[in-house]
């Protein structure tokens, strides 16, 4: 429906036309309101350190932080990595003679991922978009390990033209990684991200490994928690509170205010909600292949 | 009374599917028109008092088959499949559809009913889908129930040939269609149906999913584009705009196949549509045989009384006469009430008097099951009903096949529509019969008077807008959502197209970058833009004795209309009684209830005038404009018993109201007009009836809308002195009062010209007397006389002082 104001302006368009005596050419300079005074707009890059990306497809946004940054300690997050693909081999295990031994010695068949690759070749995803389906995305957090500490980087299309070169810039780091780690990205972020570069007429054609934490968590604690979003495992296994988090119905609000009327200030809660989501992610990933506790 | 018995779509077996044509009788059952003729004057009541029934029987000529070459020859698959059905060579207007298609034409065909207008489609898109592998198309139709009827005709097509069936991968795409068919369709479909409204909110916002199917899009059918009218026209019109840009952005630019049923300008209609030249086929080389046209007005009591027998039960008579004689035949009737009346009538005469044909009898109407409706559709066709009485639900294409007889229940509110139902009889050779049988309503009455006003008539003009500046305000937003707009995109959506999308701009809608306009609002527009003037929302209907199974659907707009609490709700003939309705739930609670009497709402309409916001004098006269709300309500319900139609009780109602709030113009003859008029010896009341029926006429043809698109009232309650009203009937309005205001003057010389003109002496449907005024959908035209013609002359004189002529 059309919002009232609207429904005004094109009251006096029409009339403006009538008393031209001509029916509809463009609108009348006298009929038209004077513009609103515009806000010098203020940009991202002013109240956030990072750089500009210049790819293929042209120029995007890059934030970066270090796990450090964050007042985190790596190392014993990476050992725990490191422990994940060294576990021993099913295959030369005691064989199991009851069944609930053989459940035990099931082995979450995501192990081979850091078996066969290594946690240093993963890359962790998340996307912030304008709605669920057919929007723009405007920011992908990414995460992945470097010498001694982890790295997230997001990366961010500054208006809608800049999508393009976000999904391109997105299609090339994934070719630089042997698998991907998301949540719920089967299902929502890298259909959304594929049908997004259709949209610009992009190729992505990634048959990357993908590792979706959402399924995992389901199989593990899905009778024992209320709903499995990534907010409440937050809660429930990593004993972490987000404080003054965006609600996620207005973040595309948010974006759409920014490249409207610039005001990057809005968009911060929004960089921090991705921020957190990427970071549980990388602190939840271990504790689904660690044994279960209270068995 | 028993319900007819139905068979569920899952008792169907294949070889219904198969068959190809419709069954038809050896031997027709009447042998000449003169035949009709001699039933029907033996049908005339001898003993009757006042002037005989038959009012005029018109025969029209039977016209041979002219048939036509392709310049090409069909794959063989193809030809193969034709023979199948019967088909040894084409109608000229289907080879010249055909290759014109081929050529890369868009076309569009415009002839008779039952004419083989579809055939000018599946060819060129079968043909297609054969020869290129990645093809695809896209069908669209007015309704779910015509796209799953043209997918039966599809299935058949492929039922033929192994080479076709291998190469259609095929389907409905609707709100009815489960996720995973859906899924399916998207991944590997290749002749996709669908509705405009689903193409609208459920395709064009997600195309990136549709990619493969887009980027291959060659053909795009448009069936029945003559429904396509007034502000859902120029809503549909910009679909069709959206989504050849949308196949633009995926390297497609698909061909347009239209059809469409009567309307004086098909080719106009079918180009404003596609927005684009477009080739009419209208050259009609199917066969006919003779047909007879009869115009029937029941007798009045006597010969000074007014009062006329009921129509109902003068077609009921008609039609059992007919079947009978082994005729098969349809009634259309104009309100669903009286398409149960009439069958409930027909039924009980039938049990008494030919019990073998009680069976072959149904009633159709919108609000039965779908599956109900299949298997009548499917009974009609195979030839084993002999009769249905219908609401204007079988008007359109279903493919019921030919029958012999129509029956019109009162005048369709349009010559296009009057046409389309007499054409649902007729088949290749043998004679048909269309009766027209008239009520108590003075338009009916006036045709029954001048018979020669009808058949002298031309259908009418389809007339749309689609640079409606607010369809498009809302269009734009639903395009600009799916792909931003380039320059060159606002020429395709019309000259006016920039300056809305600037206004859309400056209110945040829209952001413009590098020349691109981008939607930037965390709305989803689509769902907010409804495509036609009424929801499609519905209400269940529950039967309490059944464990609460599902009787039909009603729309939510007639609900209240038809389910009161207490109301008698006819469905197949029977009578149930309505024990609550839940406004809230959309749920009407029913249980079988055998009596004697339906029931009929009591509707009271009125406008209120919100506030003025603009006024002027034109001469001594007022014209305003503002927000106003129409509001109407069942306020009361009126038992009557069947047959004798004796009203046998009357309760007032509690139901809340429905409202529509909109813009209105109104016109306020001063004081010294309305003395002059009296001073005449005339009644200016009547004559501004005149003049805001007048106005109905007049008005759509500046501001480019269907008539059902503007509402008209007289009312003194608003401003203390009669005053016209006419009102957008849209939520919030379209601009047609608005626009309406700007010309006034103008719009007042119109309709004196007009009713000058006319040749009429005291008043005629074509002047003073048309409109057909909502709402009063759900009741029985027998029982309300309409309203009356008002006086021309009044109306002149009015006109005339107003203009100070």
């Amino acid at each position: 429906m059309i919002s009232s104001t609207l429904r005004q302006r094109i009251g006096e368009m029409l009339r403006g036309e009538a008393a031209a005596g001509r029916a509809g050419t463009t609108l009348d300079p006298a009929v038209r309101r004077p513009r609103e005074q515009r806000i010098v707009p203020t940009s991202i890059e002013d109240i956030l350190p990072g750089g500009m990306l210049i790819g293929r497809e042209g120029a995007v946004f890059v934030h970066e932080r270090l796990y450090t940054e964050l007042n985190e300690r790596p190392t014993p997050l990476l050992k725990k990595y490191e422990q994940i693909g060294r576990l021993p081999d099913p295959d030369e295990a005691p064989v199991p003679h009851t069944l609930p031994e053989a459940i035990e010695a099931l082995d979450p068949p995501e192990r081979g991922l850091f078996r066969k690759f290594g946690h240093r070749r993963m890359l962790f995803l998340d996307i912030e978009t304008c709605g669920l389906q057919s929007q723009p995305v405007f920011l992908v957090g990414l995460c992945h390990v470097g010498e001694r500490n982890l790295v997230l980087r997001q990366l961010f299309a500054r208006d809608y033209a800049e999508e393009r070169s976000l999904i391109a810039e997105v299609e090339r780091v994934l070719g630089e990684h042997d698998f991907l780690v998301t949540y719920n990205g089967k299902t929502f972020d890298l259909p959304f991200l594929r049908h997004r570069a259709v949209y610009h007429r992009l190729r992505f054609e990634t048959r990357i490994p993908h590792l979706d934490l959402l399924w995992m968590v389901r199989r593990r604690w899905k009778d024992r928690l209320p709903d499995c979003r990534l907010k409440t495992l937050e809660w429930r296994v990593l004993r972490r509170l987000r404080a003054g988090d965006i609600d996620g119905s207005e973040i595309p609000g948010a974006y759409h205010e920014y490249v409207k009327h610039g005001q990057p200030h809005r968009l911060l809660p929004v960089f921090h909600h991705n921020l957190l989501d990427v970071v549980a992610m990388v602190e939840l990933l271990p504790r689904l292949f660690e044994p279960e506790e209270e068995r | 009374m028993k319900t007819n018995p139905v068979r569920s779509s899952q008792q169907v077996g294949l070889g219904d599917l198969l068959e190809p044509q419709p069954r038809q009788a050896a031997s027709p059952a009447v042998e000449s028109i003169e035949e009709f003729k001699t039933l029907l004057l033996s049908l005339q009541d001898a003993r009757g008092r006042g002037e005989p029934e038959l009012v005029r029987a018109q025969s029209l000529p039977a016209r041979p088959a002219r048939y036509g070459e392709l310049a090409e020859p069909l794959p063989r698959a193809l030809a193969h499949v034709l023979d199948a059905q019967g088909i040894g060579r084409l109608y000229s207007h289907q080879a010249e559809a055909i290759d014109r298609a081929r050529a890369g034409k868009h076309v569009v065909v415009a002839t008779g009913t039952a004419s083989g207008k579809s055939l000018g489609y599946h060819i060129p898109v079968l043909e297609r889908l054969l020869l290129e592998r990645e093809a695809t198309a896209l069908y669209l139709f007015p309704t779910k129930a015509l796209a799953q009827d043209q997918l039966r005709g599809l299935h058949r097509f492929a039922d033929a040939s192994r080479e076709l069936a291998l190469a259609l991968a095929t389907g409905t795409y609707d709100g009815d269609t489960p996720a995973p068919a859906r899924r399916k369709l998207r991944e590997r479909g290749n002749a996709i149906l669908t509705n405009p409204d689903m193409l609208h909110q459920g395709i064009l916002p997600y195309h990136a999913r549709w990619s493969r199917f887009l980027s291959n899009l060659r053909f795009v059918v448009v069936d029945e584009v003559h429904t396509y009218r007034g502000i859902f026209g120029s809503h549909v019109a910009n679909v069709l705009r959206r989504l050849r840009r949308i196949a633009r952005h995926y390297g497609a630019e698909p061909q347009f196949l239209l059809s469409s049923a009567t309307v004086r300008n098909p080719q106009e209609l079918a180009e404003i549509l596609v927005g684009d030249d477009v080739h009419i086929v209208d050259n009609d080389g199917s066969p006919r045989g003779p047909k007879l046209f009869v115009l029937w007005n029941p007798r009045t009591f006597g010969p000074d009384s007014p009062e006329r027998r009921s129509a109902s039960v003068d077609a009921e008579r008609i039609l059992v006469a007919l079947m009978k004689r082994g005729v098969q035949s349809i009634v259309f009737t104009k309100a669903r009430v009286v398409a149960e009346l009439i069958y409930r009538y027909a039924r009980e005469r039938l049990e008494r008097e030919s019990r073998g044909l009680a069976d072959l009898l149904s009633p159709y109407r919108g609000g039965y099951l779908p599956e109900e409706r299949r298997a009548i559709e499917r009974r009609l066709f195979d030839g084993e009903l002999r009769g249905v009485i219908s609401t204007n639900a079988l008007e359109l294409g279903i493919d019921v096949g030919s029958l012999d007889a129509s029956i019109l229940v009162g005048f369709p509110n349009t010559i296009a529509s009057t046409w389309q139902q007499a054409g649902r009889s007729g088949r290749k050779q043998a004679p048909s019969l269309a009766v027209v049988v008239a009520y108590e309503d003075p338009v009916d009455q006036y045709l029954m008077r001048h018979p020669s006003y009808f058949f002298g008539q031309s259908p009418e003009n389809a007339v749309l807008d689609p640079e409606n500046p607010y369809v498009l305000a809302s269009q734009l937003s639903c395009a600009a959502y799916e792909l931003p707009l380039r320059e060159e995109d606002e020429a395709v959506f019309g000259r006016r197209a920039t300056a809305i999308a600037e206004l859309l701009e400056e209110e945040g809608s829209f952001k413009s970058l590098d020349g691109l306009r981008y939607w930037s609002s965390a709305e989803y527009p689509a769902g907010k833009v409804n495509l036609r003037t009424i929801s499609d929302d519905t209400f269940t209907i529950l039967d309490q004795t059944r464990e609460n199974a599902v009787l039909g659907t009603v729309d939510s707009i007639s609900a209240p209309e038809l389910l009161y609490p207490e109301a008698i709700y006819l469905h197949e003939g029977d009578t149930y009684f309505v024990r609550d309705l839940d406004l809230k739930q959309k749920i009407a609670y029913v249980e079988p209830r055998g009596v004697d009497y339906y029931t009929q709402p009591v509707l009271d309409t009125h406008l209120k005038l919100e506030e003025t916001r603009e006024s002027k004098k034109l001469g001594g006269e007022t014209i305003g404009l503002g927000p106003a709300a129409v509001s109407w309500a069942t306020v009361a319900m009126k038992k009557i018993r069947f047959r004798s139609l004796d009203a046998i009780g009357y309760h007032p109602l509690d139901l809340p109201r429905q409202k529509l709030d909109t813009v209105a113009l109104w016109i306020q003859p001063g004081e010294g007009t309305r003395n002059q008029v009296k001073i005449a010896g005339m009644n200016p009341r009547e004559g501004m009836s005149g003049l805001r029926n007048l106005l109905i006429t007049i008005l759509p043809l500046h501001v480019m809308c269907d008539r059902p698109d503007i509402g008209g009232i007289l009312d003194s309650a608003n401003l203390g002195e009669p005053t016209i009203f006419i009102y957008d009937r849209y939520p919030g309005g379209l601009g047609y009062a608005e626009r309406g205001y700007a010309i006034i003057g103008e719009l007042l010389s119109a309709s004196l010209r007009l009713v000058e003109d006319c040749p009429c002496e005291l008043g005629c449907p074509s002047c003073v007397g048309l409109p057909v005024l909502r709402p009063a959908q759900q009741q029985d035209p027998d029982l309300y006389g309409g309203w009356p013609i008002p006086s021309k002359a009044a109306t002149v004189a009015l006109l005339r002082r107003m203009l100070g002529r």
